[in-house]
């Protein structure tokens, strides 16, 4: 989806990035508010995970000793509610996963890097049906104001390999797997004069597997002439980033009340 | 900070609707500061984290009891923004006092008890800014300005390496971080609990018999240390 994005104007990376990540002017994020607000009893344990660093791993004390400590931590959190139990769940669920000894499925070869890690992580979290309903992961360093082939290029091959990699390991949960690709903003159309481009308005989004009626570009391509740019040079947003979430959100849970997710946003979901 | 006139813009401005006038210099910027700190919104902020850091946010709250952020605004209203007018005033408040014990650790504050209250010797390096990363609290890392979120609800998922902080720490498992366990007991015989949690601790704190590094383990893992 080219010309997406959101609404606000500042480019400024902490303000569109909060912006994008909160949905709106709401305190906390889109995606929690989702997995809060729709129909269907929460999955246990795994529900949602983000990796920037590790995933996390299971506890161990010496030999033998693991069990008896989680033991007497699960007595006294037990008069606790809501975060011990799912730690504790999850952390039963690690467990079976590291006993598995997961690999990449059907030939995948996931990129070197953390990227690419988590990726794979994400894969075996999915297929072992652990409830896992949302993963986030992130790929920094797009920020590109000076010689910028240095610094995308090798980032382009990163997102490619580690994008197709984790479509072929999945499989068949591709069918049940929606894979959002976002930035906070796009680039200015102009070069600059130290061979990069600053902060822009539109950018694009890529949305993959779910069911998505893949294999097209969607635009309503206005050109790179400077006439039909926006502000001081950069690509209008014609897509907002919340019709294009809304329509992926629509298809993971029956009965999500959208607005509430996206509040104070009059939606139009793109047909995906 | 310096002050370079060649650099300085020394014509008349407008900042939040109040006219500074030609000519000031460097006097410029003690007149922002005193726009932005004369500012209602501002007291109201200022009242609002300070609640946030003392007293805390009930679970399902959006923000501090409002009566205890007035008051403290308030404080620093008519104080001309003296910040011990303001603290008093928010020690004074009930809310104050019905928060002890009951404000969550962020993970930065969590790890720091764990390592004061048992005398620990550490680096503060590697391994500690490790867990750091992990629970999501390292400093400076937050991606923008407005900080690592101060209510409860965005840090209940790092119960799982707390309770691995704890029994790496009691069991001197943390390269460049070592406690004394023996001394630690010998300092507070008996009373290992009541020096974490700072009261006595309930039957179930208490309960069973399971070796001092355990012990130690389970007491800095447990709901109690988690809250301050």
């Amino acid at each position: 989806m080219h010309a997406a994005g959101s609404e606000d104007e500042t480019r400024s990376h902490f303000e569109a990035q909060d912006l994008m990540e909160h949905g709106g002017p709401v305190g906390g994020g889109w995606l929690g508010r989702f997995l809060r607000f729709r129909t269907g009893a929460p999955g246990a344990g795994l529900g949602a995970v983000a990796l920037g660093k590790a995933l996390p791993e299971s506890l161990r004390g010496a030999p033998g000793e693991g069990q008896a400590y989680l033991g007497e931590l699960a007595r006294l959190w037990s008069e606790e509610t809501g975060s011990a139990r799912s730690t504790l769940d999850a952390l039963g669920r690690i467990e079976e996963l590291r006993r598995q000894n997961y690999r990449p499925a059907n030939g995948a070869e996931y990129p070197p890097g953390g990227f690419g890690r988590g990726l794979f992580q994400i894969a075996g979290l999915i297929k072992a049906r652990v409830g896992l309903e949302a993963a986030t992961i992130d790929l920094g360093g797009w920020d590109s104001h000076l010689a910028q082939s240095t610094l995308i290029d090798s980032l382009m091959d990163e997102l490619a390999a580690g994008l197709a990699a984790f479509h072929r390991d999945l499989g068949t949960a591709t069918a049940t797997t929606s894979v959002v690709v976002m930035t906070e903003f796009g680039r200015r159309v102009q070069e600059n004069a130290s061979l990069g481009t600053d902060h822009g308005r539109g950018s694009v989004m890529l949305v993959a597997g779910g069911g998505v009626a893949g294999g097209r570009v969607v635009a309503d391509w206005p050109g790179l002439a400077f006439d039909v740019l926006a502000g001081p040079g950069d690509l209008p947003v014609f897509h907002n980033y919340r019709d294009v979430l809304a329509a992926v959100l629509s298809r993971h849970g029956a009965g999500a009340d959208l607005g509430r997710v996206f509040p104070s946003f009059e939606l139009h979901p793109l047909d995906l | 900070m310096e002050f370079d006139p060649s650099l300085h813009d020394d014509g008349a401005k407008e900042v939040l609707g109040e006219r500074i006038p030609a000519g000031l210099g460097e006097g410029d910027l003690d007149r922002v500061l005193a726009i932005v700190a004369g500012h209602p919104a501002t007291a109201r902020h200022l009242g609002s984290k300070l609640c946030r850091r003392f007293i805390g946010v009930a679970e399902g709250d959006d923000g501090p009891e409002p009566a205890a952020v007035e008051r403290v605004a308030e404080a620093f209203r008519s104080s001309g923004g003296e910040i011990r007018a303001t603290l008093s005033a928010l020690f004074e408040t009930e809310a104050f006092r019905g928060a002890a014990g009951r404000k969550l650790k962020r993970p930065f504050r969590f790890l720091v008890s764990a390592l004061r209250a048992t005398g620990a010797r550490t680096d503060g390096g590697g391994r500690i800014h490790d867990y750091l990363l992990s629970m999501g609290h390292a400093p400076f890392q937050y991606p923008t300005p407005d900080g690592y979120p101060d209510d409860e609800t965005p840090w209940h998922g790092t119960l799982l390496w707390r309770w691995r902080f704890a029994v790496e720490l009691a069991e001197n498992r943390l390269p460049g971080t070592r406690i004394d366990l023996p001394g630690l007991l010998a300092d507070f015989p008996g009373r290992l609990h009541r020096h974490l949690l700072g009261r006595r601790p309930t039957a179930a704190e208490a309960a069973g018999d399971h070796g001092p590094g355990k012990t130690l383990a389970l007491a800095l893992a447990s709901p109690g240390f988690q809250r301050y």
